[in-house]
């Protein structure tokens, strides 16, 4: 009988509503060290996951990984909460100690008093009677979470955690996986019938030192019989970014080591792939050829919730673009989590999900004009739809999308297309009129005609990305650091010398993965002009000066400007139109204007 | 001239000392907390005349905002006003819009500012408001007034200085609009009205800017044009210099900028107003009470705003009025910007209790025998305490000189006053009886009175020792002099704080051709949050100094690790700042500072007094 992603599995005594799992990642929604919004978890569940993996919570208190990281001490009615809400899935706690990976004033406890690398702090050794505290502290918030009616936990041994700093020489001049073990030892006599699952490192990406995955599938081996899922992946603490990639990274990073590992575990428990799975398609391949039982996908039950229901219904979910600009919120402004393309990942009072929006369904038969097939555009009258109304969408372009077409075209974010695709499909299936190649219409309920370029010297990084011919060398003046600039650059470097000027210590800023941006740079042979600012603008050179010693330097080639946009006038307009942005504003306020409409009747 | 009175509008001050306003990031669910009370309670205790409690904001500019708008803030300002004014000081309420200078990150919505021109550290688009938004905001100043008087505050004061929506109206960088708003007076003419309907004849005051420290921006003589057309609104105007998301060192400098570097904006304000008996309050730096009294006396000021002083030491006001020593601060940023920056609650690095006021202190326990091994920040601390909590203290340390790492990194340029705050350690040890054993350790004290067996409570303070890699040398080499290296010096950061690049500075000062290198991306990074890295890099620019990123020593060359490219060593010398190793003794006793885990001075100088009031 053939595999399938999203029908029920017995595992065990268990059965499963789907091979789905929603892993743990921060959320910042818990005020007081406790789980967070409930409401997070039971939409993924309502939408058919199998198994969700809550927040992992610190063992003990010592440990404080970012101020809003949940605290296994002050989680137990988070737990139940949960546990009540996802009834139809098997919930896991997540549970950890973060180490030397911590954001704690005070002191932090590791194996050892090797420095974090991200943020230089030295820790304090532990004692071998303060492991065997930590040992036990995991055994009893493991009990504490089954008795508050999880059907089990899932240890965290692999990006931010103590048990894989063990493992690891990169963080202990000795070592080993006894503490792993042990921990898993303890946690399985704690909770002998509950559902016990390890998220184990097996490659570090620092095979000088670091944890590589020829010794990982012995510790794999050892750790087989103590539990029910082990999900293998990667990264240390000098590679946080590689455990959750962006779109830079393609999707299946860990599928061999997951079919290594499966090998190993040869049907003692489950393996779960990880690892930017969000295409349904690459998730069932992986099921078809055998290298896993489970799936990860939590990004992309960021983005569509009700990604299991919505695949039963043969119909697409919302895809996520591995952007990672809003998910990831381990940031010390402590941003709760968003997405991208969904703006109501969180139910709750700032924007509606779908559920929400289809309890509007009003019986107004007026049609409604949205201008303008940008995603701010496509958001409304697929919402508006969605709520019954029978929306026109007028476009001036001979193809909706707008901008996501545009972008779709830069390194690291071809998955825009995707969404545009996706809008444009379901607009379809619900009977929106399209109307494109059109100007001026008669009347417009929702104006979302995007921005227009700003009235500054220069090619913009639009006009270059439709068309604009370059030659020669390219200066780049990026005002913002907030990806446009660093992506051209990157598309450019192949065939052109690019410099890159910034006012910042680094190029992109505001990007999620500034990190991995700036290396691709400096391999791409971008020449990275930092604290500096374009102050005289001339056809083929510019100027540049210091941002703080003020001194100046000419720099040879066309210039293309990254600054900002003008707004496109309408004052009542949404998106770009009203002020230009990002995707993310666009979707949430295509989904508000929309729901304004709605409820006005 | 400093404990004069002054009236202020319907309210007489006692002084002429101000707590201005300030970010503490002490909110609770943008409401404020016991921990609000508590701080300015402590500072009006110690004797402020006036304390302006920080921004109550219009908007939701960042996470630990108190937002005003919101009646749920009436009894958290009722708990601050009843603990302030228990102290006999007169206390106001900043009310503040952020305009451009916010994000969407927590309101999930637009920005909005006078024209649509992005800030330059947010960078969000904002939209132009019309007028109709303008109308909102006025009635939202006026809504939040009418919370502050509804919790007791005798007055407030409009924000229009270094985070504002208003002050983007004045100043022609900002506001590009082409209707009467053009006028950026117009509409703070119009919010200081809709205020004053509310609150009667209570305390208003607006801050103004008067530098923005950038090209064509506000200068002294525009806020001297402002406070003339404001004047018949307002009780008492306060000014400030630099924009919090452009020019921010030039708000909060650190140490080595002098007192009084922004005298020029309320003399300025003061010579436009004179003959309207609106009192004009100064800022800049004041740490001393000599500098304060200066910008009264030289006619700069009415009063004297003082944050930073008293941060570092609540009774700043009363010490001063009395002659008394102040703990000092020195300027290092560290706790109470730095920490801020980063969305953490403000502290200080040496007033330990800054930022936790309302944590009581347990009483002092039984006169016990207290043995303190290690003179450093963290053993003079504990010794400090311990001894003015009634403890028979001894201190022994290995060298003969107190202040151990933070001693040492003083000999850095522009560090210097570092070490005030070893002095002012001593100060506390030498008045509250510690006696002091310098050249000695704990295990030679058997023969002497502070014999380490008669003790009854040790606290082990002996800090970290530089544990160089092979054929480098530790950056307190350079500083304590025992190391003098010249020539091409490769001066490697493992650390990304101050040490690196101040012995780099040091040496190229000395002559030496010196290179930064540094695995991270940044180069002195570590100064950023500091507000020191701007002065250093000219600085550094000015000496030659070579600035290298992302790279690590590797053998006998440089690795880039982004290309994977070696590069020669080419150096004479390689000086190295990186993590230090616990100075651990064989000796039973509570640790405290690095010996404990090796980091820096804020934590010794908390665990340190943590430490002695734990003795029991």
């Amino acid at each position: 009988m053939p595999v399938r992603l999203v029908d029920p599995v017995r595992i065990g005594p268990r059965t499963l509503p789907s091979r789905v799992l929603f892993g743990p990642h921060a959320t910042n929604s818990s005020a007081d060290r406790g789980l967070g919004d409930v409401e997070h978890y039971r939409a993924r569940a309502a939408g058919g996951a199998g198994v969700i993996v809550t927040e992992i919570a610190s063992v003990t208190p010592d440990d404080h990984p970012y101020e809003y990281a949940p605290l296994a001490a002050t989680c137990v009615d988070g737990w139940a909460a949960v546990a009540t809400a996802c009834a139809s899935a098997l919930v896991l706690a997540g549970l950890g100690h973060a180490g030397s990976q911590s954001a704690a004033r005070g002191v932090l406890r590791a194996p050892s008093s090797v420095a974090d690398p991200a943020t230089r702090a030295v820790p304090r050794p532990l004692s071998l009677a303060e492991i065997d505290l930590v040992v036990q502290a995991f055994a009893t918030a493991a009990r504490a979470a089954v008795e508050a009616g999880c059907g089990g936990v899932e240890i965290a041994a692999g990006q931010y955690s103590l048990l894989r700093q063990f493992r690891s020489a990169l963080s202990t001049p000795t070592p080993d996986d006894r503490v792993l073990v042990d921990v898993l030892r303890a946690v399985r006599e704690a909770v002998p019938e509950a559902w016990v699952g390890v998220r184990l490192c097996v490659d570090e990406l620092a095979p000088w030192a670091g944890i590589t995955l020829a010794p990982s599938l012995g510790t794999v081996d050892r750790v087989a019989d103590l539990v029910d899922h082990v999900v293998p992946v990667r990264g240390s603490a000098m590679s946080v970014g590689a455990t959750r990639p962006d779109a830079h990274t393609p999707s299946g990073f860990m599928t061999e080591a997951c079919r290594a590992v499966r090998g190993v575990v040869a049907g003692r428990c489950a393996v779960v792939l990880a690892g930017s799975i969000v295409d349904p398609a690459d998730a069932q391949a992986a099921l078809d050829d055998g290298v896993a039982d489970l799936v990860e996908m939590t990004r992309a039950q960021l983005a569509d919730p009700s990604l299991v229901s919505t695949l039963r219904a043969g119909r697409t979910p919302r895809p996520c673009v591995l952007t990672n600009q809003e998910c990831r919120v381990r940031d010390v402004r402590n941003p709760r989590i968003g997405c991208t393309v969904e703006p109501g990942v969180v139910p709750g009072p700032i924007v509606p999900s779908d559920v929400s929006m289809a309890a509007l369904r009003t019986a107004g038969d007026d049609e409604v004009v949205v201008v303008g097939a940008g995603p701010a555009g496509l958001e409304a009258a697929r919402t508006l739809a969605l709520g019954g109304r029978a929306v026109r969408l007028v476009e001036r372009d001979d193809e909706p999308g707008g901008l996501l077409r545009v972008i779709a075209g830069l390194p690291g974010r071809h998955r825009f297309a995707r969404l545009a695709d996706w809008y444009v499909d379901e607009l379809a299936r619900l009977g929106v009129s399209m109307q494109l190649g059109a100007v001026g219409p008669d009347r417009a309920d929702v104006v979302a005609t995007g921005a227009l370029d700003a009235d500054r010297p220069g090619v913009s990084v639009l006009a270059v990305l439709r068309g604009t011919p370059v030659e020669g060398p390219v200066v780049v003046d990026d005002p913002l650091g907030d990806g446009a600039a660093v992506a051209l650059a990157e598309h450019l470097a192949p065939r052109h010398a690019v410099a890159l000027v910034t006012p910042d210590q680094v190029a992109g800023k505001q990007l999620a993965d500034v990190v991995a941006a700036n290396v691709r740079l400096q391999r791409a042979g971008v020449d990275r002009v930092l604290e500096h600012r374009v102050v005289e603008r001339h056809p083929d050179h510019v100027v540049v000066a210091d941002v703080v010693t003020g001194h100046r330097h000419t720099i040879a080639g066309m210039l293309v400007d990254a600054g900002p946009r003008r707004p496109g006038a309408h004052p009542s307009a949404i998106g770009d139109a009203l002020a230009p942005r990002t995707v993310t504003a666009a979707v949430r306020e295509g989904r508000r204007a929309a729901e304004e409409i709605l409820r006005a009747g | 001239m400093l404990g004069e009175p002054i009236r202020i509008g319907n309210q007489i001050v006692r002084n002429r000392i101000v707590f201005p306003a300030h970010l503490t990031n002490a909110a609770v669910a943008n409401r404020p907390s016991a921990q609000h009370a508590a701080y300015y309670a402590a500072r009006a205790a110690g004797g402020a005349g006036l304390v302006i409690v920080e921004e109550q904001a219009l908007d939701r500019p960042y996470e630990k905002a108190v937002l005003g708008t919101d009646p749920a803030v009436v009894p958290g300002y009722r708990a601050i006003t009843d603990a302030v004014q228990a102290h006999g000081a007169v206390v106001l309420a900043q009310v503040g819009h952020n305009g451009a200078q916010s994000s969407s990150l927590y309101s999930r919505t637009v920005v909005e500012a006078p024209s649509a021109i992005p800030d330059p550290m947010f960078r969000e688009v904002p939209v132009a408001l019309d007028a109709a938004g303008i109308a909102r905001v006025v009635e939202g100043f006026a809504t939040v007034a009418r919370h502050c008087i509804a919790g007791g505050f005798d007055g407030v004061e409009i924000q229009a200085s270094q985070a504002s929506l208003l002050r983007q109206f004045l100043s022609p960088l900002t506001n590009r609009r082409d209707d009467a708003h053009a006028d950026g007076v117009l509409v703070l003419r119009e919010v200081l009205t809709a205020v004053r309907a509310e609150i009667g004849d209570r305390i208003l005051g607006v801050r103004l800017q008067g530098d923005e420290g950038l090209d064509g921006g506000l200068t002294a003589a525009d806020a001297a044009r402002v406070a003339r057309r404001v004047a018949d609104l307002v009780d008492v105007v306060n000014t400030a210099v630099g924009v919090a998301t452009a020019t921010l060192p030039l708000i909060e400098p650190p140490m080595g900028v002098p007192a009084g570097y922004a005298e020029p904006v309320p003399s300025a304000v003061r010579a436009a107003l004179a003959g309207t008996g609106v009192p004009v309050i100064g800022v800049g730096r004041y740490t001393t009470s000599e500098q304060a009294e200066r910008a009264l006396t030289s006619g700069a000021c009415d009063l004297v705003g003082v944050v930073r002083g008293q941060i570092a030491d609540p009774a700043f006001a009363s010490r001063v009025l009395t002659g008394r020593r102040v703990r000092r601060c020195i300027g290092c940023n560290q706790e109470c910007i730095a920490a801020v920056g980063l969305n953490r609650r403000l502290g200080c690095v040496v007033n330990p209790d800054a930022g936790r006021e309302s944590v009581p202190v347990p009483p002092p326990g039984t006169r016990r025998r207290v043995l303190v091994v290690g003179g450093g920040p963290a053993g003079l601390a504990a010794a400090a305490e311990a001894a003015e909590r009634g403890h028979d203290v001894h201190l022994v340390e290995r060298s003969d000189r107190l202040g151990g790492q933070l001693a040492v990194a003083s000999a850095a340029p522009e560090r210097r006053e570092l070490a005030f705050a070893v002095a002012d350690l001593a100060h506390r040890c030498r008045d509250a009886g510690v006696r002091m054993w310098l050249r000695h350790v704990s295990t030679c004290c058997r023969h002497s009175d502070h014999n380490c067996s008669r003790a009854e409570h040790i606290i082990v303070a002996t800090g970290a020792r530089p544990d160089p890699p092979s054929g480098t040398i530790d950056v307190s080499e350079v500083l304590t002099g025992t190391a003098s290296p010249s020539g091409r010096v490769l001066v490697v950061d493992d650390l990304g704080g101050p040490a690196a690049p101040s012995v780099a500075e040091l040496l190229a000062q000395r002559g030496a051709r010196v290179r930064l290198v540094t695995s991270g991306m940044v180069a002195a990074e570590g100064l950023g949050p500091l507000l020191e890295r701007e002065r250093w890099r000219r600085r550094a620019a000015a000496l030659g100094i070579e600035l290298l990123t992302d790279r690590v020593l590797l053998g006998d060359g440089i690795l880039h690790h982004p290309t994977d490219t070696l590069e020669p060593l080419d150096a004479d010398a390689v000086v190295h700042a990186g993590p230090r190793v616990p100075a651990e003794i064989d000796l039973a006793g509570t640790r405290v500072g690095d010996v404990l885990a090796p980091r820096d001075a804020a934590a010794a100088i908390r665990e340190g007094t943590d430490a002695a009031r734990a003795i029991r």
